[in-house]
């Protein structure tokens, strides 16, 4: 049984840049993002930072899943300043939620057991943690010259922004390693 | 309460207080954040009726010695809440990009957000999910597949951090790297006596030298009344005799060295090689190739040194200054005493100096390898170098690279340059400084003047043993950290290994199952969701998908090149993991959609399946495969060589020797992963009958985006971001008008615009 073949137009994706003055999101009581734009609600709204190592509040773009999971992408904020300060706040916390990621404000110890693991005793700001990594140097690397990416056996992820603000004591101990 | 994890006891009895039947909990999951992102210890788990979720900070104790984790001793409660396992209408885990939320749909259809935790903890708790909603719905619950995981040390009690590999990283042997370098000489044991017996025989001439060149010379045979007086020629004879015999020996531990270089190198490399072989698939593609080529090259010849060096002449000059040191002593005690005691500081002084050298070796390691990769990068990548022209910019890349590691080692170089002569120049001084109060105890007749040319000559003895630790100290920093490299990947397990007692399946009928599988390559981030599908003997399966659907993961599974992360795979009723990887990999034949020829000739790389294969088989398979024409057209025909540094052959021709290779290896499981993508259609269509008469008697996988390659499909399925979405007859499917249905009239609508 072969199925009936009706014509169907498929248009080039273009880069849609949001107007933000026209752009409404709201936080639902269960955390998911809710926006309205051009008139039309779009619900379980996923922003993401498209250069997240980059800037953080830059380039965000704003897609939903439809009911068939597949990927629609409602445009892309250029830059989040242009929003609102209730709107960006809103959105900034979101973000910041989403893309939680402990940052090391002090390294005490690093052991290493000579296995391809270390063990490296810290302080975030999620609170204090040894975090156990597995191929060092690998996981354990600068993604440029100030910035330490951590990310440990369990599949956590940790960052220094700039490793060079750290204390002198967790800079020596990060020496060997980075 | 076996699973997932462990309820320590001052939480159990924090959940008791508050009216909980402890004996009636079932599973149990810990969450490490707050709503702030803040480290939190939540344990949620639950009854036949109620779910639980306790939050609150645990306290530790000490470790006690040989106990290696604090256990937990005190649990401070922040909160406390309970929903009846009725009011739930779905739990489900709401992923982002580094966390995950626990979430529930009441009855109400109401989204709830229960906890939050760090992402890698995200497939426990899709598992947990499973059993709560399970429990809602009293379905049975079957944990037989979480038996077969082990996922807890059995030392500490910590859940393994990778639950299909099942090493504690906390708990790991932790003998010295020496010691176990020292066991490796086991191999090397006759070669390192020989040349360590040369070596000590020879020094311990060198050593009696200064006996009668000095001490019996001037004090004995000069000397008026001394011991041989007058007798020259004796002494003359007995030097020329100790030094032709010092000299012999050193030419004979050479000889034995020269022998020796090259097989230990040989088998450090084929050592570390083999131990790299082992391992898994997922070890190399995490990996960067230039690192790894360095490993197998920089690192054996760093800890070769180990045993042609750092031991043997170790260990001999360790003999030859407590042979010098004991002589000295019986010459002149007080002035030995302060050499002693000058060359013990100068040592401490240099440890401490090579202890801080190790760091910026390692750095130096991790520059080097960052260049490499970057050259691996390029040189595999020169036909987008060049068709970008972007030479330059490569060599800019690489230059930066490099630099990084210049700067190192001229770091490395200028620290040794002005810390050793400083060392060098004091211990001259100390030296002079000890032949002034020689001379001096001399003339005031404590020692005669032959001891003391014999101190003195032993003195300057002292350098070549003092030389060889202040360079030893920098090989051997080199040495360790290389070695602790080579451990690294001799004492990682594949995280595929086969079962203790493998099941052994000499010829495989074809029934594969897959039942509730999940897969991630990553932790926190599933590529293949819950999937159960079978697949009949005899038959052809095809699978169908978007790019990055998870096709080409699922026949990864198959095949076992990767173990599944949840659920179970089974060939023919075995389990996947149980059968003997030999058999499997002999019944399963692969084309995948990324060939790779080996160096050597096309007749090598079609018999690689099958290296007892004859010629004329190699011919028929080629033949099969659509290849024989090209082949025949090549001035070397089956001898042309391919690979690196061969003849270069296009996408398809290199595909259909790939499938003469399968072919070649007549599997029962024939798995076709894009076989035919860089082919014209005509050639296509010969591959495929090829394929038809391949298809008798055996079990056939295929993967196709043309969905015309997969119309004599016995069974389709289609997957849809790691889901299975629909499965049936091609006929089916398209009476579903799903997304097989979808998907034929997106290239039927092609077809018809090339017809138009």
């Amino acid at each position: 049984m072969e199925p009936n073949i009706t014509e169907e137009v498929y248009e080039v994706d273009k880069l849609v840049l949001l107007d933000c003055d026209k752009l409404k999101l709201t936080i639902e009581k269960s955390g998911f993002l809710t926006a309205e734009y051009n008139g039309k609600t779009y619900h379980r709204v996923d922003p993401t930072r498209l250069i997240p190592f980059r800037s953080k509040t830059t380039y965000i773009s704003l897609s939903y899943e439809t009911e068939e999971k597949e990927f629609r992408e409602i445009g892309v904020i250029k830059d989040m300043a242009q929003l609102s300060p209730e709107q960006y706040e809103l959105l900034d916390k979101y973000l910041e939620y989403k893309y939680y990621m402990p940052e090391i404000t002090k390294v005490y110890s690093i052991r290493d057991n000579m296995r391809g693991a270390i063990f490296v005793k810290v302080d975030t700001t999620s609170g204090s943690k040894t975090i156990c990594v597995h191929d060092w140097y690998q996981n354990f690397r600068m993604l440029s010259e100030d910035y330490l990416y951590v990310n440990d056996a369990d599949g956590n992820k940790y960052f220094c922004k700039d490793i060079h603000k750290l204390d002198k004591k967790s800079l020596a101990v990060l020496e060997m390693f980075t | 309460m076996k699973y997932f994890d462990v309820l320590p006891k001052p939480v159990e009895d924090a959940l008791a207080e508050r009216g909980v039947k402890v004996d009636a909990l079932k599973y149990c999951v810990k969450a490490d954040l707050d709503g702030e992102g803040k480290y939190i210890d939540v344990y949620i788990t639950f009854t036949d009726d109620t779910l639980c979720i306790i939050s609150g900070y645990e306290s530790f104790d000490r470790p006690d010695n040989g106990k290696r984790r604090a256990s937990v001793t005190g649990y401070e409660v922040t909160d406390y809440n309970e929903i009846a396992i009725e009011k739930i209408s779905n739990m489900y885990v709401d992923r982002y990009s580094n966390s995950a939320r626990l979430m529930i749909k009441n009855t109400a259809e109401e989204d709830l957000p229960m906890a939050r935790f760090s992402l890698g903890y995200a497939d426990k708790f899709e598992k947990f999910s499973d059993r709560v909603n399970k429990t809602v719905k009293k379905e049975e619950i079957d944990d037989t597949l979480l038996d077969a995981v082990k996922t807890h040390c059995p030392i500490c009690g910590e859940p393994f951090p990778d639950p299909n590999r099942p090493v504690c990283p906390r708990c790991v042997d932790r003998r010295s790297i020496f010691i176990r370098l020292m066991k490796l000489f086991g191999e090397f044991k006759w070669a390192v006596a020989a040349i360590l017996f040369t070596i000590i025989l020879s020094n311990v001439l060198v050593v009696i030298t200064p006996i009668f060149g000095s001490k019996m010379l001037y004090d004995d045979v000069l000397s008026e009344g001394g011991k041989y007086y007058g007798k020259l020629l004796m002494i003359v004879l007995i030097m020329i005799v100790v030094n032709i015999s010092s000299m012999i020996i050193r030419v004979i531990s050479g000889i034995i060295t020269s022998r020796i270089t090259p097989q230990v190198t040989h088998r450090l490399r084929i050592k570390i090689f083999s131990s790299m072989q082992k391992l898994s698939l997922d070890f190399f593609t995490n990996k960067q190739t230039g690192s790894l080529m360095s490993r197998v090259d920089r690192d054996s010849n760093n800890i070769f040194w180990f045993f042609t060096d750092i031991v043997p002449y170790g260990m001999t000059n360790v003999v030859k200054v407590i042979g010098i040191a004991v002589i000295m002593l019986f010459l002149s005690p007080l002035l030995s005493l302060g050499i002693i005691l000058t060359i013990t500081a100068i040592e401490l002084i240099q440890h401490r100096f090579y202890r801080s050298q190790r760091k910026l070796y390692r750095k130096y390691d991790v520059a080097m390898r960052s260049a490499n990769s970057v050259l691996s990068d390029v040189m595999n990548g020169q036909r987008v170098v060049k068709a970008f022209s972007n030479e330059q910019r490569e060599v800019k890349r690489y230059s930066k690279k490099n630099v990084d590691s210049y700067n190192i080692n001229m770091h490395i170089n200028s620290r040794i340059a002005n810390t050793i002569p400083v060392i060098w120049s004091v211990y001259r001084i100390i030296n002079k400084l000890a032949f002034c109060l020689g001379a001096m105890l001399v003339i005031k007749g404590h020692i005669l003047f032959g001891a003391l040319s014999a101190l003195l000559s032993y003195t300057d003895m002292a350098y070549e043993p003092i030389n060889f630790f202040t360079w030893i100290g920098d090989r051997w920093a080199r040495c360790m950290d290389a070695a602790s490299r080579m451990f690294e990947i001799m004492d990682a397990v594949p995280s595929v290994k086969e079962a203790d007692e493998p099941v052994h399946i000499e010829n495989m009928r074809g029934d594969i199952e897959l039942k509730n599988v999940t897969f991630e390559y990553e932790a926190g981030r599933p590529i293949i969701k819950n999937i159960s599908m079978k697949v009949n003997a005899g038959q052809m399966f095809g699978i169908v998908g978007k790019t990055g659907a998870g096709k080409s993961t699922i026949i990864n599974l198959m095949a076992r090149l990767y173990d599944v992360t949840g659920g179970e795979i089974t060939i023919d009723g075995v389990p996947i993991r149980k059968i003997a990887t030999a058999d499997l990999r002999r019944n399963i034949g692969i084309v995948s959609q990324e060939t790779f020829l080996f160096m050597g000739s096309i007749a090598d790389n079609i018999r690689y399946s099958n290296p007892e294969a004859s010629m004329e088989e190699v011919i028929e398979a080629a033949k099969n495969a659509n290849a024989h024409e090209f082949i025949t057209k090549l001035p070397d025909g089956y001898n042309t060589r391919v690979g690196e540094g061969g003849v270069s052959l296009s996408g398809g021709e290199k595909q259909r020797i790939s499938i003469a290779r399968a072919i070649i290896q007549h599997p029962n499981i024939l798995i076709l992963d894009e076989a035919t993508a860089s082919m014209d259609t005509r050639t296509e269509r010969k591959i495929q009958a090829a394929i038809d008469k391949l298809k008798q008697g055996r079990t056939i996988i295929s993967i196709a985006h043309r969905l015309s390659t997969l119309r004599d499909a016995d069974t389709l399925c289609v997957i849809e971001r790691g889901e299975l979405k629909e499965q049936g007859t091609h006929d089916e499917l398209i009476r579903q008008k799903g997304k097989y249905f979808e998907l034929y009239k997106l290239q039927a609508d092609a077809l018809k615009f090339i017809n138009d």
